[in-house]
């Protein structure tokens, strides 16, 4: 039916070139397989329908033969083109996909201007990170704009660097569309043409905050440690220090500037090696130093050594050195670090109190020996003058009238006086000169010897004398007897009418033993207590009590002899506590 | 013959006060006397010797010039002729370790000088023991 309604228009023959444009929208639009059916069914139905006889699919006729080959000649012809097209078509679109995913998953912001630096387009990964939400929003924006508050010059710049066919790049600080000021890293190209012209501009803008941050980071980490250091510095150089190190493989030994100062070299002028520092110690030093270094290494361990230095100048130059051995991965000594502190005016210091005290110690030393000597030998002459005294009373006391006798008893009294007197002094300078070392003493025993020393006193006085058991102390035995002897002595002598009552205990104090010794007697003014145990020092008027003022001081000096203390307390109804430590004796 | 005393002491007048309290005491001794240490070893040795007859007791002081008392005492003890000689240290020395050392020297007696005359007197009475016989 459809050859006989075209037959008009086409002729018999060509009725079925209505088939081609069937086969070229299949080759056009669909791929091989398709294509190559469609050709077949076109022959097939082209045979059935227009080839004599008709609705068969056989051809006897020869011209028809050609016909029908000439179709599928024909057909195939169109299809392949089809086909060619639609490949090359295929590809240009998949090359354009690809290029727009390629840009669109970059994280960098790549916008595309025209030649007057308008914004033409933007991937999406540009987009996200410049937070655009409506890019038609800013289409056709001048590009530059969006550097004229932080980098304008460089932005115009790259942009003529570009039209000059040359790559335009800049770092600057720009806000997202949100507000959020990010740091770019922009490279600004030319894009040309297929003829070589520049038809657009390529902006690729790489967001570099992070790196930005970190730099910054790092920055003011860089500036604390420059500010630490250099308070670290001005710490060291008020307190006359300096530090080192010493690299031990490769023998470089790194020393702070004030270390040059302290040594009194011109800076820079330390050699910078461990013989160069050796240079700098002094001869009686140098085995200090070197077996310190020696033992830091074998044994691992910080030194801490004082050690004396040679200045250029002369003057005298102590350091305090401490150091310590790092060692490296493998184990061995790597490097040595230590610091080096000028510590001159402490020496000297110490060194003048040490003269001073052996000064003071000597002169002390001195003076006893003088006041041991000046009473030794006094002692001679007053036995002789009281001797010969007794002689001339014996010899021509019959003789003398009253007024001498009273002369002579003077000069006899002030003789015996002085008697007692050197003899005092003899016994007070002899203290801790019986060449006998300390040990345990029972103090039981001691009190009893000073009571059987002051039998004729305590009888006279009909003094009553109490004691608790006393205990074992670290001494020197005849001293402690002398020291309970004087306390005793002095109670019982200072008692104005009633008989003496003496308590003499002892009490427990950590290490050492409290002891006091109680009297009833006319007890002490506290205002005299820092006279009470000098030398010669006598509260009161010798005829009213006797005494050579020397006792309480011999007290004292054996007191602290034994490393104790002496001191008295006035008891609350009248009288006096003496009181002083001595050292337990334990085990 | 009465006993001989040596005293070997430069204090003069130590010299005096012996004599007069064997005088009080009374004692009858005859005492010589040599100024320091020096002149007590030549007397010595001249009495050892035979040219000066023996004495029959030495008070020997310790503090002297020229030769002192310990040495005198250390050189005294290796004369076999003194060997029955007593000596008695007479000093003004309190410190105990004379005393010790004297006593371990050879010294027969330690004595501090007397303070006054009557002790004098009573410390010739003392040597009396050493006199008799």
């Amino acid at each position: 039916m459809a050859r006989e309604a075209l037959g008009p228009v086409l002729g018999a023959r060509a009725a079925f070139i209505i088939y081609f444009p069937v086969i070229l929208g299949v080759a056009w639009y669909c791929s091989i397989i398709p294509t190559v059916l469609s050709i077949g069914l076109s022959t097939l139905l082209s045979i059935y329908y227009f080839v004599a006889p008709r609705h068969s699919f056989v051809i006897p006729d020869p011209g028809d033969q050609i016909q029908a080959a000439l179709f599928l000649v024909v057909s195939v012809g169109i299809a392949a083109g089809a086909q060619a097209a639609r490949v090359s078509r295929r590809r240009a679109q998949y090359a354009e996909e690809l290029a727009k995913r390629v840009t669109d998953s970059s994280g960098d912001c790549i916008k595309v201007l025209d030649l007057h630096g308008r914004l033409l387009s933007m991937n999406e990964g540009g987009k996200r990170i410049m937070d655009v939400c409506d890019f038609e929003a800013i289409r056709g924006a001048t590009w530059i704009d969006f550097w004229k508050a932080t980098a304008p010059a460089e932005a115009r710049t790259a942009i003529e660097t570009a039209l000059a066919r040359g790559t335009g790049r800049f770092q600057g600080l720009c806000d997202t569309m949100a507000g959020v000021p990010k740091w770019w890293d922009v490279v600004v190209t030319p894009i040309l043409g297929q003829d070589g012209k520049i038809e657009q501009i390529l902006s690729v803008s790489r967001d570099i905050s992070a790196l930005k941050a970190s730099e910054k980071v790092r920055e003011d980490h860089l500036r604390e440690i420059a500010a630490h250091r250099e308070r670290l510095e001005l710490a060291l150089t008020a307190s006359r220090m300096g530090y080192w190190t010493w690299d031990m493989r490769s023998g470089a030994l790194t020393w702070s500037d004030n270390l040059e100062e302290i040594h009194g070299l011109p800076k820079g002028s330390f050699p910078g090696t461990i013989d160069g520092f050796n240079s700098l110690i002094h001869p009686d030093s140098q085995s200090i130093v070197r077996e310190a270094i020696q033992q830091a290494i074998e044994t691992d361990q910080p030194y801490d050594i004082e050690f004396k230095c040679v200045r250029p100048d002369g003057r005298a130059l102590w350091m305090r050195g401490v150091g310590r051995v790092f060692q490296g991965s493998d184990g061995k000594p790597e490097r040595m670090v230590g610091v080096g502190l000028d510590i001159t005016d402490r020496k000297i210091g110490e060194e003048s109190l040490r003269v001073y005290a052996d000064d003071l110690k000597r002169s002390n030393a001195e003076l006893e020996q003088f006041a041991y000597i000046a009473a030794h030998d006094l002692q001679e002459p007053v036995r002789m003058i009281i001797s010969y005294l007794q002689l001339i009373e014996r010899n021509s006391g019959s003789l003398l009238d009253a007024k001498s006798k009273g002369y002579m008893d003077s000069v006899t009294t002030s003789a015996i006086r002085m008697r007692q007197m050197v003899t005092a002094i003899l016994e007070y300078s002899c203290i801790g000169k019986e060449g006998v070392q300390p040990s345990r003493v029972s103090t039981n025993t001691a009190l009893q010897a000073a009571l059987s020393n002051l039998n004729g006193q305590i009888s006279a006085s009909q003094a009553s004398i109490e004691s608790s058991e006393l205990p074992n102390v670290l001494g020197i035995e005849s001293q402690i007897v002398r020291l309970f002897q004087n306390l005793i002595s002095n109670a019982i002598k200072f008692q104005p009418a009633e008989p003496p009552r003496i308590k003499i205990a002892a009490a427990r104090d950590g290490d050492i033993w409290d002891f006091s010794v109680e009297d009833n007697g006319i007890g002490i003014d506290p205002q005299h207590g820092r006279k009470l145990f000098g030398i010669f020092q006598r509260l009161h008027p010798k005829d009213q009590y006797p005494g050579t003022g020397i006792g309480l001081s011999a007290c004292k000096k054996i007191v602290e002899q034994h490393h104790g203390r002496i001191w008295f307390e006035p008891r609350e109804h009248g009288g006096t506590t003496f009181r002083f430590t001595l050292s337990a004796a334990d085990g | 013959m009465r006993p001989i005393v040596l005293m070997v002491d430069d204090n003069l007048g130590d010299h005096q006060l012996l004599t007069l309290a064997f005088d009080e005491a009374g004692i009858a001794v005859e005492v010589r006397f040599a100024t320091d240490g020096y002149e007590g070893q030549k007397l010595l040795r001249a009495m050892t010797d035979g040219r000066e007859p023996l004495c029959r007791l030495v008070l020997l002081d310790l503090n002297m010039p020229r030769i002192n008392g310990r040495e005198l005492l250390g050189w005294a003890r290796t004369l076999p002729a003194l060997r029955d000689v007593p000596i008695v240290v007479l000093t003004s020395s309190q410190i105990r370790k004379d005393r010790d050392d004297c006593l371990a020297g050879g010294a027969t007696a330690f004595q501090i000088k007397p303070f006054d005359f009557n002790e004098y007197v009573t410390f010739a009475r003392s040597l009396s023991t050493f006199l008799a016989g």
